[in-house]
């Protein structure tokens, strides 16, 4: 009894030891960058295409009043596992990103990790940032850097246990966590490159397009086939063809032309203006070139028609 | 009632009489409350009955307010020809949206049938009019400036940021 005892303790205590070493938060090293001169204006590119205004800007109860160039942080995003409370990314020094590294981005945008070693939560989507090209998301961290600093701390999230174990992260990305940069698929053209690369890089189009599982890790056999909105509110549509065909906006087909000026006006080709969640969305893609919301929607109407899971019946 | 008759058949009559009145009474009193009740039930069934109408009468205005969104970005995109009376046709359909939006929307069609209408817009009445009344200026501004495909466009634009910008924080998300 006792020996079972003894062997109980060490097997456990082996589980803990091999699951800490796993869940080491990866880390991409300074060395790892080879020497590159910033594009401040393709950092701001992506800036528009990655929507970091949306979530890390200072919030206004009129979101026409946002200022995007102050991400001092504070916006409240309420998910099942708790609320999280959107940091502070200015070049602030104390409060900011103001003391960070080249290498300390990318690691966060890459590997979910902060700079001092500990995981961020995939609230941040790094699930999509980890496809962005490396002197992409370099031209993005020189963009910031050329933003207003914004003292102030945020509060710091508020999850339920076991969610607010850091560590625990570690497992998640184990499972979850496993993209690396964009490769294209030279088949392809290079206008549906750039879209596949945005759409699902920086746009990060399938974090809200997308069906979770119960860890809130998106099912990749039904990868923007629609879900529940992850801030509490509503449904988001269906975009793949099987989607858009049957869309909330009537039964009619969209063609590339129709996607490219959505894309910037939030204006549906029936006429109708989308709003909701998409309104803040079209905030920031409307700043794109016409080129890449072409190439955007050329990638989006190509994407093979997938079923999701239906909206919840409507009581009549 | 109760018609007693006896030796003091005019007393007790009476009293007879007198208890058959007040019966009569009682009777003619719950006549009148069923009465009252059904009218108020009439009268409440009526306004529920108006309160779904609203919600129908400015899910209606919407349909053919995006009808005539249709024809004007067809208009701009060149799909259409441009045609000057078509833009007056479109720019007097938003117009009359904007005139008739401030009553459509009474405490009691909160809810109802279909209604996408968010209870922001009883939680921001103050806000809900103004944006109203910036849409009416805007289309007004873009009736008088429109005379040409181009100036279309710009009309069409900027009244067409102030449907989104409802969209946004007074229509809820599909569901």
């Amino acid at each position: 009894m006792r020996r079972l005892a003894i062997a109980a303790a060490a097997a456990i205590a082996a589980c803990a030891v091999a699951l800490w070493i796993l869940t080491i938060p990866a880390v991409v090293p300074a060395s790892a960058l080879p020497h590159y001169v910033p594009g401040v204006e393709n950092g701001r590119t992506m800036f528009n295409a990655g929507g970091c205004a949306s979530c890390h800007a200072v919030p206004n109860e009129d979101p026409d009043k946002v200022d995007r160039t102050r991400l001092g942080g504070g916006l409240a995003l309420k998910t099942p596992f708790g609320t999280f409370d959107v940091p502070n990314i200015s070049p602030d020094p104390q409060d900011g990103i103001g003391r960070w590294s080249e290498a300390n981005f990318v690691t966060a945008l890459w590997k979910g990790t902060a700079p001092d070693g500990t995981n961020l939560y995939p609230e941040f989507p790094y699930t999509s940032f980890q496809y962005m090209r490396l002197d992409d998301v370099r031209d993005l961290f020189a963009y910031l850097k050329t933003l207003p600093p914004v003292p102030g701390k945020v509060r710091g999230h508020d999850l339920k246990f076991p969610f607010d174990i850091r560590r625990l992260v570690g497992l998640w990305k184990l499972l979850f966590l496993h993209g690396g940069p964009f490769v294209p698929d030279p088949s392809k053209s290079a206008q549906w490159n750039r879209g596949a690369y945005l759409v699902n890089g920086p746009a990060h189009c399938a974090e809200c397009h997308s069906p979770r599982n119960a860890l809130g890790a998106i099912i990749e056999s039904e990868r923007f086939a629609g879900g529940p909105s992850p801030d509490g509110n509503g449904w988001v549509p269906n975009i793949t063809p099987a989607g858009l065909s049957h869309s909330p906006f009537g039964d009619f087909q969209w063609s590339e032309q129709d996607m490219t000026s959505f894309l910037g006006d939030d204006m549906t080709p029936s006429g109708d203006f989308a709003g909701a969640a998409m309104a803040e969305v079209i905030r920031n893609t409307s700043l794109l070139s016409h080129d890449d919301r072409a190439a955007m929607a050329n990638y989006i109407l190509s994407l093979p028609p997938r079923q999701g899971p239906a909206p919840p019946k409507k009581a009549e | 009632m109760s018609t007693a008759l006896g030796t003091d058949a005019g007393g007790v009559v009476f009293l007879g009489a007198l208890s058959v009145n007040q019966e009569e009474d009682h009777n003619m009193i719950r006549k009148l409350l069923v009465v009252i009740a059904i009218m108020m039930l009439g009268v409440t069934a009526a306004s529920a009955q108006s309160c779904q109408d609203v919600i129908n009468t400015r899910q209606t205005l919407m349909k053919k307010s995006i009808a005539m969104a249709r024809l004007a970005a067809s208009m701009i995109k060149g799909d259409v020809p441009f045609d000057l009376a078509k833009t007056k046709e479109i720019f007097a359909a938003f117009a009359n949206d904007a005139s008739q939006l401030p009553s459509l929307f009474p405490e009691c069609s909160k809810t109802g049938d279909h209604t996408r209408a968010s209870a922001a817009i009883w939680e921001h009445p103050a806000d809900f009019k103004a944006r109203i009344a910036k849409f009416a200026a805007d289309i007004k501004a873009a009736q008088d400036s429109t005379k040409d495909l181009d100036t279309f466009k710009a009309g069409f634009q900027s009244i067409g940021k102030n449907c989104n910008s409802c969209h946004e924080t007074y229509r809820l998300a599909p569901s």
